[in-house]
């Protein structure tokens, strides 16, 4: 536990010092915003469940730019083996790993979340909390699958290509389980007739951050 | 009848499918065989 | 060759259970009343898909035996069950395809089980990209291992994520459930048993072309050790 903290403060530090990881994040989801916005005709209305698949593609994409960085900066300086020598159990980076993209993910949508309203708000009804727990689950069902790949692709040539061609396939559960979720929340229907959705994600993240932590292990050692 | 096409098309793919892919995996076992002969018999 | 002899034995009866199965399809299985000749993909479509998943848990297996044993065998059986279980489900999406266009009136639709199948297809496709992108053996037999537990751990969320997708939204075209006749089910069970003749031969084969590469990777090695 103290060890995942150490990691955890040692990562959210740089990235305050450095900030380009959130920065790149935020400025390319807002960046996809726009570009959707342009694919489907300037200033059209959009209904809500349009809105939601739109943002939550922004966040996505703009969320693995974030994940590839979570190894490759301890690629740089081969930090990685001092982090394999160290008694530090792999399972233990894993749970730090993954809170550290937890939080540049929730930092990004603090920032693309009310930029999407601003653009697209005008048909979507806003309903803070349920859209909070959405993000949650979301971000932990994501960052869970998204630190075991990164884990993996960060030890082959092609970092960054290949992270999203693991990741979406895999979370396309997810991502359905959530798009359908914020649809509805934006449409102000009431919570009962979606939170089975949020249950869904809730299970994922679940079964995925379970999976996550035991595959860690080997994954490391071959790092 | 032009059902028959859909249906001939279909048998027609699976059949050139699995039968190239047999083809493939059995021509780049020929090779090998013929590296490690040329590779055992060189001593 | 032993190996070569039984190949071949398999081969030929896997064929000749093929040829039976096609035989019967066209001259002894009823045609279906609502969907007439088109129907008869079916006896294909679903011992190829059938076979598609058993590679998927095959593949499964064998990443958790590597990982386990840290034995390369493992991994060689793996991925080669991945590798013929895309060649499946690509034919499964084709034939599929085929079947939908008469039927529904369309190529695709976003039926459960089309979309499953389509995931299911990413999925593994990404696995051999991945193993074309690590290079050291040891490293793509873990890395692939991890990609076949994970993405077999998905499949049934695949299933029901699919299935729950489309009863909230229901779509017009509907897939028509086959009531099977017990001549269509013999006809279905030798399609089966010659799918299956025929995938075990597959796997022998590509497995066995992994077997000599590393073999002849073996040899290189130590040929170069003898000239220095």
């Amino acid at each position: 536990m103290g060890a995942t903290l150490v990691i955890l403060r040692k990562d959210l530090l740089i990235e305050i010092r450095r900030k380009d990881s959130v920065i790149s994040m935020i400025f390319f989801g807002i960046l996809l915003l726009f570009v959707m916005n342009m694919a489907i005709g300037i200033g059209r209305k959009v209904d809500p469940e349009l809105a939601a698949g739109i943002l939550w593609i922004s966040i996505l994409f703009s969320s693995v730019l974030g994940l590839g960085r979570t190894f490759s900066l301890e690629k740089t300086n081969r930090c990685i083996d001092g982090l394999l020598v160290s008694p530090v159990a792999p399972s233990s980076v894993f749970v730090a790993k993954n809170l550290v993209n937890l939080s540049f993910m929730l930092i990004s949508e603090a920032v693309i979340i009310p930029v999407f309203f601003a653009l697209y708000g005008d048909n979507i009804t806003v309903r803070l909390a349920p859209l909070l727990a959405t993000v949650l689950l979301l971000n932990f069902g994501f960052s869970s699958v998204g630190t075991l790949f990164s884990g993996i692709t960060a030890a082959t040539s092609r970092n960054e290509v290949l992270l999203p061609l693991l990741l979406f396939p895999v979370i396309t559960p997810l991502i359905a389980f959530t798009v359908k979720a914020t649809g509805e929340i934006f449409a102000g229907v009431p919570f009962g007739e979606y939170s089975s959705w949020l249950r869904l994600m809730a299970a994922f993240g679940l079964i995925f951050s379970c999976a996550g932590y035991l595959l860690f292990d080997y994954v490391m050692k071959e790092n | 009848m032009k059902n028959l096409t859909y249906l001939a098309a279909a048998y027609g793919i699976v059949w050139a499918g699995l039968f190239s892919y047999l083809w493939y995996i059995l021509s780049k076992q020929n090779v090998l065989v013929g590296r490690i002969k040329a590779l055992e018999g060189d001593d | 060759m032993k190996d070569d002899l039984t190949d071949r034995i398999l081969v030929v009866l896997s064929s000749v259970l093929m040829l039976t199965a096609v035989y019967m399809i066209f001259f002894y299985a009823p045609t279906e009343r609502v969907m007439g000749i088109v129907q008869k993909i079916f006896y294909f479509h679903l011992p190829l898909a059938f076979m598609a998943f058993l590679s998927y848990f095959v593949a499964f297996v064998s990443g958790v035996l590597y990982l386990v044993k840290k034995d390369i065998k493992w991994d060689i059986i793996g991925s080669a069950s991945v590798e013929i279980g895309v060649v499946f489900t690509t034919l499964v999406l084709i034939t599929g395809s085929l079947w939908a266009r008469p039927i529904w009136n369309t190529w695709w639709t976003w039926d459960p089980r089309l979309t499953s199948s389509l995931i299911l297809w990413l999925i593994y496709v990404a696995y051999i990209i991945l193993r074309m992108s690590v290079e050291q053996a040891e490293r793509r037999a873990t890395f692939c291992a991890v990609m076949a537990i994970v993405g077999f751990i998905d499949v049934p969320i695949v299933f029901l994520s699919a299935r729950l997708w489309r009863t909230i939204h229901p779509v017009v075209i509907k897939s028509k459930s086959i009531d099977m006749e017990p001549a269509m089910i013999s006809v279905l069970a030798i399609s089966m048993a010659a799918f299956l003749l025929f995938w075990i031969t597959l796997i022998r084969i590509r497995s066995r072309v992994d077997f000599m590469e590393l073999r002849i990777r073996n040899l290189e090695k130590i040929k170069r050790g003898g000239m220095e």
